[in-house]
């Protein structure tokens, strides 16, 4: 089975998110658990800086040839609401491209990009969306509208979200619980939405921290007293870390006198200010609340580490992984009854109703005044979370993929109908620079038929030396039983101040005893799985091309570049 | 009656102000000052945001693309007169 994940969700900044953390795992995952099925990632050539990254970070685990970039016809981000049109053009652009990789499933990692980024995300917009899978986390803004997608257009971008996610074969929710919100909030029948769970990374375990890391991250954090500590995951109101506050000033004087409590999160600096005054106005002083800001992973490990017990307040999560990750990291955990917390901590006696600070209150105060249930709670959460795994999670992703298979499969329309949907799009303009745009992005669509060919570089081999490591490369290719791919001369030049390889002229594949192309002068069209074997980057070309970016395109693209001179590239 | 003026008067003033705030909104002081503003009163950060972001065209990505179609491979040549015939025919 050949399975296509479209890895977008780990390329917007919700890389740098839960988001794109869960991406990549689950990606790793499958890819461990694979067996026989063959896994293609898609990437989108816009968000340039990931796919370079993403390239070294899978490699190994995928081969390069099967890490395949789509382009967009210009900027696509929809919170600027003229490239619109240019949106819905690239969701049919990327669906036909995926569908010409010839995928068994395709399995979407995140579909709520896009509107700040060139994220391009849809099912079903021109390709049936059948075969794909898609990642829900939760539905959140869909449940809160007011709060989440307050202006008409935001929620206008959000419903043609949910109109996509509705239009997939199949989700994969991260949780029960999200998957029974899934099946009641968009109406759909239960057998299409399938929980896979989540997991924490392998680096949350108990005990890796020395006392002196603690100390160190509790002095550097300005704790100098026992640790009720939350890490929301984000600074939110369905968080509820004011409630949270409210019940800390609640608490008894002799616990408050023992313990400080410590957000650990990013905050903006407005929303730090209210909470300190909702933290005077609840009778907090001084020390008693620490906010930290963002930590990274190791601190936030240290802080687990050292806590004596973690709060997970939260009104509404998908999942709600902080509790997870404490639990992984041997602290004792308590939590909201609400959504999904429950099912991730387990543990009735570890519950409170978070909209009553009271009983937030009371709740810490029993836990703290009761070593046994201390104990307890620290001996659960290590069982619990070593019930939670990646391999498990994408064992799941996979037999609820392997079960899609008995769908049809959905061929890849013609690039003609492809051409009249485009075309008939609104508002999409039919200026020389989008038509440009589009032919170029139809032109990068995938032809698996195709073969890899090896262009050349012709100002590097008029040198003897050159031409004698070019031969060697053919004869290496030829050593290694690959077919003789077929030779394309091509040069170096700009018009306009682009930058292209052009097909070369025939005197000047002539003078470097190579075949002459048919079509002189033209932009080659160089593919992902071709070779090009270029001029060095001290000469003057070359160096002007790679300033103006036309190297580090080619390299996103899947074109493996190797500079040619009397030392034969090591990789081919 | 008194929803259906409500909803008029609200379509009038969105009319008037909008042009007045994106307008506005190229002001680099103006922006400065917005940005002050918003760091008072978070709640009227979305609402505000997508009206800044409407007015603010996105910087075009360097894009590897020719500037001509005779510049392009025959592929892709066919590939744009394909293009080209059809939005002409949804011109026509």
């Amino acid at each position: 089975m050949r399975i296509v994940i479209d890895l977008q969700g780990a390329q917007t900044a919700s890389r740098f998110r839960g988001i794109g953390r869960y991406s990549m795992a689950l990606t790793r995952g499958i890819l461990r658990n694979a067996g026989g099925h063959d896994i293609w990632i898609v990437l989108n050539g816009a968000l340039e800086e990931s796919v370079t990254q993403l390239r070294a970070d899978l490699a190994g685990l995928v081969p390069n040839e099967r890490i395949r970039v789509f382009e967009t016809p210009g900027r696509v981000a929809e919170m600027d609401a003229r490239a619109a049109p240019r949106c819905r053009a690239a969701e049919m652009l990327r669906e036909q491209f995926i569908a010409m990789l010839a995928p068994d499933v395709v399995l979407v990692t995140s579909l709520f990009e896009g509107f700040l980024d060139d994220a391009v995300g849809s099912v079903g917009t021109f390709v049936d969306g059948i075969r794909t899978a898609v990642v829900l986390y939760d539905l959140i803004p869909l449940l809160n509208p007011a709060t989440y997608i307050g202006s008409p257009y935001l929620r206008q971008c959000y419903m043609r979200k949910i109109a996509s996610l509705k239009r997939a074969g199949l989700l994969l929710a991260i949780s029960d619980y999200a998957r029974q919100e899934a099946i009641e909030a968009l109406g759909l029948q239960p057998e299409r939405v399938v929980a896979i769970s989540t997991a924490v990374d392998e680096s949350f375990v108990p005990g890796t921290s020395t006392r002196a890391d603690m100390d160190a991250v509790r002095a550097r954090f300005g704790v100098t007293r026992g640790m009720l500590l939350c890490a929301p995951g984000g600074y939110d109101p369905r968080k509820n870390i004011a409630g949270l506050v409210t019940a800390y000033g609640l608490l008894p004087a002799t616990i408050r006198e023992r313990y400080q409590l410590v957000i650990a999160s990013r905050i903006a600096p407005a929303e730090r200010q209210a909470l300190l005054a909702h933290a005077a106005r609840s009778g907090m002083t001084g020390s008693d609340l620490v906010l930290t800001g963002y930590v990274g992973d190791a601190d936030l490990i240290a802080l687990y580490q050292a806590a004596d017990l973690f709060v997970f307040p939260s009104l509404h999560e998908g999942f709600g992984l902080p509790a997870l990750e404490a639990m992984a990291c041997g602290t004792p955990v308590i939590g909201s009854d609400s959504t999904s917390i429950p099912e991730v901590i387990g543990l009735a006696e570890a519950m409170f109703d978070p909209r009553d600070p009271q009983a937030i209150a009371d709740k810490i105060a029993d836990v703290l005044g009761d070593t046994a249930l201390l104990a307890r709670l620290r001996e659960h959460g290590g069982a619990q979370a070593a019930r939670f795994s990646w391999d498990v999670t994408a064992r799941r992703a996979l037999r609820a993929l392997e079960a899609q298979l008995a769908a049809c499969p959905p061929p890849p329309r013609p690039t003609s109908e492809l051409c009249e949907a485009l075309a008939r799009l609104p508002g999409l303009g039919a200026d020389e620079t989008t038509l440009l745009q589009l032919a170029s992005c139809l032109a990068a669509l995938p032809d698996l038929a195709s073969a890899p060919r090896l262009f050349v570089d012709i100002g590097a081999v008029a040198a003897p030396a050159g031409r004698a490591s070019l031969d060697a490369v053919v004869r290496r290719l030829a050593h290694a039983g690959a077919q003789a791919p077929d030779v394309v001369a091509v040069a170096l030049s700009q018009r306009g101040g682009v930058w292209h390889y052009r097909y070369a002229d025939g005197q000047a594949a002539a003078l470097a005893a190579l075949p002459c192309p048919p079509n002189p002068g033209r932009v080659a069209d160089l593919r992902s799985g071709d070779l090009l074997l270029r001029a060095q980057a001290d000469s003057p070309a070359a160096a002007a091309a790679s300033a103006d970016g036309l190297f580090a395109h080619l390299h996103r693209t899947g074109v493996e570049l190797h500079c040619l001179h009397a030392e034969i590239p090591a990789q081919v | 009656m008194t929803g259906r003026l409500a909803l008029i008067l609200k379509g009038a003033l969105r009319a008037l102000v909008l042009p007045v705030v994106r307008q506005a909104a190229r002001h680099r002081q103006l922006r400065r000052l917005a940005r002050v503003l918003l760091d008072r009163m978070p709640a009227l950060e979305r609402r505000v945001r997508a009206v800044l972001f409407r007015d603010a065209p996105l910087p075009p990505r360097r894009m590897h693309v020719p500037l001509d179609s005779d510049d392009l491979s025959p592929a892709t040549q066919a590939l744009y007169k394909e293009l080209k015939r059809h939005f002409d025919r949804r011109k026509g």
